[in-house]
């Protein structure tokens, strides 16, 4: 603990140190698969929400098309 | 919108397999071999994060370690690159009727699963197609054109003409551009865009010296198969190409300014397969083979198949890509095709058989299959009423209402205080 105002650590600690011996530099190393876990899940879940929304716009359109409010 | 949300679309999908896809599947798998281990490129592995190379991963030594850490998002950004690339060529065939939803997936299938298992076959030096069938592709018109076309066509089979593109007799009628001056700067920016490319191709400088035989060390530019070339021959070849490519597109659309500057295009990437090794006038001849080739498949195929590709993507970046690819295994018949002397020689067969499989294997056959279940789902193409009055209505809509809206709030205003107002908006 390099100053008694850091409560925890994600990672590095000091720069203070023999730079070859350090690795991953990000927070939290170790928690990758669960990156991996969230993102893929997020890109999903996005398509998902996008068809929803896709399908939603277009069906509004129809029945305006259909009441003639686009000619 | 469609071309602006593949990239991040293509992106984070080509973090999370594409670029592990391209390091493991050089045997196929099971062609020519299994699978290949890849620590560096799994979505998982540190060395895809900030990392000093200090700590080994998934069991390689200390310097792999240490050149994976500094230089592994810089080869993904550039590979990434012609992701983007193979799913925006798609783009163009598809327009004014396809589903985002439907386009989006399709990209990904195409920017971060199919080309990049071409890469891995035929675009990487230890490749399966390059050691068994002397595969040779310096430039990609394979590996993108061919393959990017092949699956533009596969969606167009399922997805079918825009309203009113052909007449009861079978003839196709012009659908004009909104914007052909916008046409014309776009096809100049992909110009410079490509000679960019052709400079990413290559590995700058690199000692091939031991790989050559040699006693000592004879550094070089290489293609993608570590394999010598110059910045010379491709500087020349990039710009006789296109000027080949240019000149027969003037002369077989009759002074088209469209299909003139797609030939440009055309010749380009009819020439992309050997411009590694071609001299400057071969260039220019074959690059004038590929733009007769795109113009005349172009409107054959529309003839005969009904086949409605908007923008001639698939006859510039599919059929001139496959010729390319086809030509230069007659120009460069017998050259070897890698630095390693156990691999096949570069032959018109090898190349054929390359062709097929980047244009109908890995284009053609998954767009066709995927398109169709999106079709069989309802979810590839607009309804009519949507296309007849545009796909970006919604957003003209909007911006419609909005202005009559300002523009009514600005007119009380005026009135309030008296001043005569004649608004810009309305």
């Amino acid at each position: 603990m390099s100053s008694s105002l850091v409560l925890m650590s994600t990672g590095v600690e000091t720069w203070n140190q023999n730079l070859l011996e350090i690795g991953p530099m990000y927070p939290f190393p170790g928690t990758e698969m669960l990156w991996v876990l969230l993102g893929v899940a997020f890109w999903i879940i996005w398509h998902i929400c996008q068809a929803k929304t896709e399908s939603n716009e277009i069906k509004d359109e129809r029945e305006r098309a259909k009441r003639g409010e686009h000619y | 919108m469609k071309n602006t949300m593949l990239i991040p679309l293509v992106t984070i999908t080509f973090f999370f397999f594409g670029w592990w896809i391209y390091f493991a599947f050089p045997n196929g798998p099971f062609i020519n071999g299994g699978l290949l281990e890849a620590p560096w490129a799994t979505p998982w592995s540190e060395l895809m994060g900030t990392h000093m190379g200090g700590s080994v991963e998934g069991g390689l030594d200390g310097e792999t370690t240490m050149y994976w850490s500094r230089i592994n998002g810089v080869f993904w950004a550039a590979f990434l690159l012609f992701s983007w690339t193979a799913a925006s060529i798609v783009s163009g065939a598809v327009i004014e009727r396809i589903r985002s939803f439907a386009f989006w997936i399709l990209a990904v299938v195409i920017g971060s699963f199919a080309w990049i298992i071409d890469a891995a076959w035929g675009w990487s030096y230890n490749g399966w197609m390059v050691q068994l069938l002397g595969y040779h592709d310096a430039y990609a018109s394979g590996v993108i054109h061919a393959i990017a076309g092949g699956f533009a066509l596969g969606v167009l089979v399922h997805l079918g003409p825009r309203l009113g593109r052909f007449r009861p007799d079978g003839t196709a009628r012009e659908i004009p551009p909104h914007n052909p001056w916008l046409i014309t700067i776009g096809l100049f920016l992909i110009y410079t865009g490509f000679w960019g490319f052709y400079v990413a191709c290559n590995i700058p400088i690199f000692d091939i010296g031991g790989a050559a035989g040699m006693d000592e060390s004879f550094f070089s530019t290489t293609n993608i198969y570590l394999a010598p070339t110059t910045t010379s021959a491709i500087t020349f070849n990039f710009l006789m190409s296109l000027s080949g490519g240019l000149l027969v597109a003037y002369l077989v659309s009759k002074g088209d300014p469209f299909w003139t500057y797609s030939g440009g295009l055309a010749g380009v990437i009819g020439a992309s397969a050997g411009n590694d090794l071609y001299h400057p006038i071969q260039a220019m001849v074959i690059a004038g083979g590929g733009a007769w080739v795109a113009y005349k498949m172009h409107f054959w195929v529309e003839r005969k198949f009904k086949i409605d590709d908007a923008v001639g993507a698939v006859a510039v970046h599919g059929y001139a890509g496959f010729y390319g690819v086809v030509i230069a295994g007659f120009f460069l018949w017998g050259y070897p095709a890698s630095m390693d002397p156990s691999y096949a020689l570069i032959t018109p067969w090898g190349q054929f058989i390359g062709a097929i499989i980047m244009f109908g294997v890995l284009g053609f056959v998954p767009a066709w299959i995927v398109a169709g279940i999106l079709k069989a789902m309802g979810l590839l193409r607009v309804p009519a009423e949507i296309e007849l009055v545009g796909l970006d209505l919604t957003y003209q809509k909007n911006v419609d209402r909005a202005n009559t809206e300002i523009a009514q709030v600005e007119r009380d205003e005026a009135a309030k205080i008296g001043i005569p107002f004649n608004n810009h908006r309305a």
